[in-house]
Formats: structure tokens, sequence, C-alpha cells
């Protein structure tokens, strides 16, 4: 488990940094946005998971990112770890 | 569906403009966009002059999402692309759902991209690589981006062959057209003016070492040292005659060949001729019509030799003008021949010819070459000239849509 708790505002933000701002109409969604609706495929989930990994010193199991398909399935898989 | 193709859009990235008209203005105002290389440090390097685009920002021309996936010359891939798009005033959502394609050219990858990358695997670890680099380096990669943002999913493909490979990605995208696509986009993009890009170059021992932009490039000059590299995008939208919309299109791609030279210097010559001569037989042309060559102007003695013999045997001596706009802004690679093709169909379009900048050739030399200042000439039909490191040639004939 992390040090402490990632919340949906610190994935979207390492999203941002890793990926891009979100595509625009979507970028307001809420935490059942759907991750494919915001513009970001699995590189970009991928992308977000290796900086939460160094930042939070967690091993995020890879199986199961195809599975999160929201952020809040994101969030909920790396606060497991 | 007709054998006959044309060019309907026009989309330019170069290191002396951003977008076709600014380009043009810039090429017949002999404006040169070669300069000592500010990317990155290079005063340790041998060679220091290149052609930057430096006044883009891609984060005003593409989404954010696509900055952290992308080398800079995909966004000047992109931006071209689009640019050409707007320029042929078609609807994209009127072209049939498979019936649109993309072909473009690279001769390099992403270099920057690669560089910055590799640079995390080894001095920081696999883990801070990112995911981006497995198709952000890659050849393909234009294609693919242009594809996706433009929703076209029609045939793809890339082609690799240095400047040559420029041209034959738009015969490619040609044969697309005559096969049944109703619209292609096409055209080269490229860069690699990072330090692992650059001692790439410096490898073939052809890249200019002059310390003055002014007297790096001199193709056709007897004091020719080489070549300045350069980077930027040039992307075409072609379609077949029936379905040009809106606009009457720049003019019609009626020829091209590709050939390929053998490992004697004395080949060099023969294979562009034949190159010349194949791709006047495809479009059913004479010497006598072509009113322009853009030649590839290589910039080093013994390719211009060969070129020169090869154009002054076809066309005969000092009997068509020729030109290498290129001298303003640098062998853009794949790009650099799509550029002449935009050039010579905006002579088309304008009845001028841009010049060669800063070449003095002697006055008897073999080629008349339009040099120091635009001629005015009534242009129908234009010649371009690519040769890429290796021995590949490739030939394009285009002419004017009007009688």
């Amino acid at each position: 488990m992390p040090a402490r708790r990632v919340t949906i505002e610190d994935v979207r933000q390492i999203l941002v940094e890793v990926a891009g701002a979100p595509d625009p109409g979507d970028a307001a969604g809420g935490v059942d946005a759907e991750l494919n609706e915001l513009g970001y495929d699995s590189i970009a989930v991928l992308a977000a998971v290796a900086k939460v990994e160094r930042d939070y010193g967690v091993k995020v199991d890879e199986g199961e990112l195809l599975d999160a398909t929201t952020l809040a399935d994101l969030v909920e898989l790396i606060n497991a770890a | 569906m007709s054998d006959n193709v044309v060019v309907t859009g026009i989309g330019l990235v170069t290191p002396n403009g951003l977008g076709t008209e600014d380009v043009w203005a810039a090429m017949l105002a002999g404006r040169s966009g070669l300069s000592t290389i500010t990317r990155f440090d290079a005063t340790r390097y041998p060679a220091r002059i290149a052609g930057e685009v430096s006044e883009f920002a891609a984060e005003q021309h593409i989404p954010g999402r696509l900055i952290p996936q992308t080398d800079h010359m995909t966004r000047m891939a992109l931006v071209a692309a689009e640019s050409a798009v707007r320029d042929a005033k078609v609807d994209l959502a009127t072209v049939p759902e498979f019936g649109g394609g993309v072909v473009t050219a690279a001769g390099a990858g992403g270099f920057e991209f690669g560089q910055r990358e590799l640079e995390s695997l080894w001095s920081k670890g696999p883990e801070y690589v990112s995911p981006y680099q497995s198709f952000a380096w890659f050849y393909a990669v234009n294609t693919g981006q242009i594809s996706i943002r433009h929703g076209l999913k029609g045939t793809a493909g890339v082609v690799v062959g240095d400047q040559a490979g420029g041209l034959d990605a738009v015969a490619q995208a040609r044969r697309l057209v005559r096969a049944g696509h109703e619209l292609m986009i096409t055209g080269g993009a490229d860069s690699a003016l990072c330090p692992w890009g650059w001692v790439a170059q410096l490898a073939n021992n052809r890249v200019s070492r002059a310390t003055e932009p002014d007297r790096a490039y001199l193709p056709f000059d007897r004091r020719a040292c080489g070549y300045v590299p350069g980077e930027g995008a040039a992307m075409l939208v072609l379609r077949p005659a029936e379905r040009r919309d809106a606009v009457p299109g720049y003019g019609e791609i009626v020829g091209h060949a590709a050939t390929f030279d053998g490992k004697a210097a004395r080949d060099a010559a023969v294979g562009v001729r034949k190159a010349i001569e194949l791709a006047l037989a495809d479009a059913a042309l004479t010497p006598g019509d072509v009113d322009v060559v853009f030649a590839d102007g290589s910039g080093t003695p013994e390719l211009d030799d060969s070129e020169a013999a090869a154009i002054a045997e076809v066309f005969g001596a000092r009997r068509v003008p020729v030109t290498v706009p290129k001298t303003m802004v640098g062998r853009l690679c794949s790009a650099g021949p799509v550029l002449d093709l935009a050039l010579a169909l905006l002579a088309i379009r304008d009845g001028v010819v841009p010049p060669v900048v800063n070449s003095a050739p002697a006055p008897d030399h073999v080629l008349d070459l339009v040099v120091g200042e635009p001629r005015a000439l009534d242009v129908r039909t234009a010649l371009v000239v690519a040769r890429g490191y290796g021995g590949f040639n490739s030939v394009m004939v285009v002419r004017s849509t009007e009688g």
C-alpha cells in the first residue's frame, strides 16, 4: 500500500503530466469518467502507473490494469498495491 | 475512376516559413532559414549549421494529449497534414469510410524523443522510460498519427528512402488513388537536430563544415563543400481528378520513376538520367515539354556533377531552367522533395520560379540555374529530382491541370 492514499486528483495530475491534458469536453469528468473517453488509452495508463510506482514506491498489479476502465478503478487499484 | 491524380491541398512547415503562403513568399524573397544550431550546444561538433524550424509552438497547433507522445517531426507532420486538408477544402466526412488513406516518408524517425528516453534508460533506469517510446521514434508513426487524427481508415503505409523516399511516398499515394482511394494524405516529415541525430548525419561525411550559413550549402558551385541538414514537413492531399470538390487543384501528378545506382561513381549519372527518362515516359511527355527542373542539389562536387550531367544529357546543355530552393532551408530528408513538389505547383500557379541562393555557378555551367532572384516563367510542367544516401533516385513530374 502507498505510504499515503493516492487520490483521484493525484492520478488526474499524473495523467496530465505523462500523457497530456484530457480531451476537451471531458476535462471535467468525475471519478467515474471512462479513461478512454478522457483520451487516455492503455499506454497512457501504463505511463501514469509507472510514475505512480516511482513516486510512491509501490508495485501495481499490471495484470489487472486493463480492467481499470475509470479513474476511480485506477485509483482503487493503486491503493490496493 | 480515372487515372488522373490531382494535388488539391498543400501543407508546409519549413525553416523559412510556417504555412504554404508564408513559405512561398520566403522562397521568392530568397529568405534563408539556415543558421548556427540553437537546439543544442553544437560548438564541440565539426558541423554547426542547420535549417531549424524555430518559430513553431506545437502546443498552439495540436491537442495536449498528443504532446507527450510525439517527437518534433510528428508534430510538424500533423500540422502540415491538417493544413493540407484545410487547403483542399474537403469535408472528410464525405469520403467513404475506407476510401481515404495516408502514405508518408520518414528518413530518420524521432531522434530527439529517442535520445531523451535512452538517456533516461541509462541514467535512471527502465522504469523512467516513457511507454510512448514504443512508437514515438518510429518511421511509421507520422502515418499512424495522421490517420488517427483525421479518421482515415483506408490503406496506410510508410517509405524510408532518405530524400528520394518523399517522392516515392507520393508515388505510392498516387497508385492508391488510381486503385480507388478517393483521398490520400501524403508527404514527408523529418527532424534529427539533436546530438544523436546530428552525429548520425555527420557519419556520411557529406554534411557541410562551413561556419557561415551563407557559405555552407552551395550546390553546383565550385566552392561546394557539402550540404546543410534541415528539418520540416511537407504534406499534400491527392484526389482523383473527378473528385476535386470546390478547388481546382494545383496540378496533376503525371509521371514518376525510381531507380537505384550501382557501386561505381559513374553509375550515379546513369541512375539519375534513367529515373528522369522513365518519369517522362510515365508522363507521356518529352524533355522539351518540361519548363523547369527542381534539382536534388546534393552540394558535394561529385554528386552535383553526376546530376548536372544527367540533366544536361536528357534536356541538353542550358536548355531548361534549373533551381534548388532547398538552398534556403537545407536538405529536409523525406520532406525535401515534397517541398520541391509543392514549390513546383506554386510556380505553375504564379508563373514564377524560386531561386538557388548563395551558390554562384560558373558562367559556363552546363545547367541554366535560376540564381539569386526568382525568374518569371510560364510553367506548365515541372520535374523534381530527389536522391537519397545509398543510391536511391526518384523523379516526379507535375503538370498544370489547365489544358
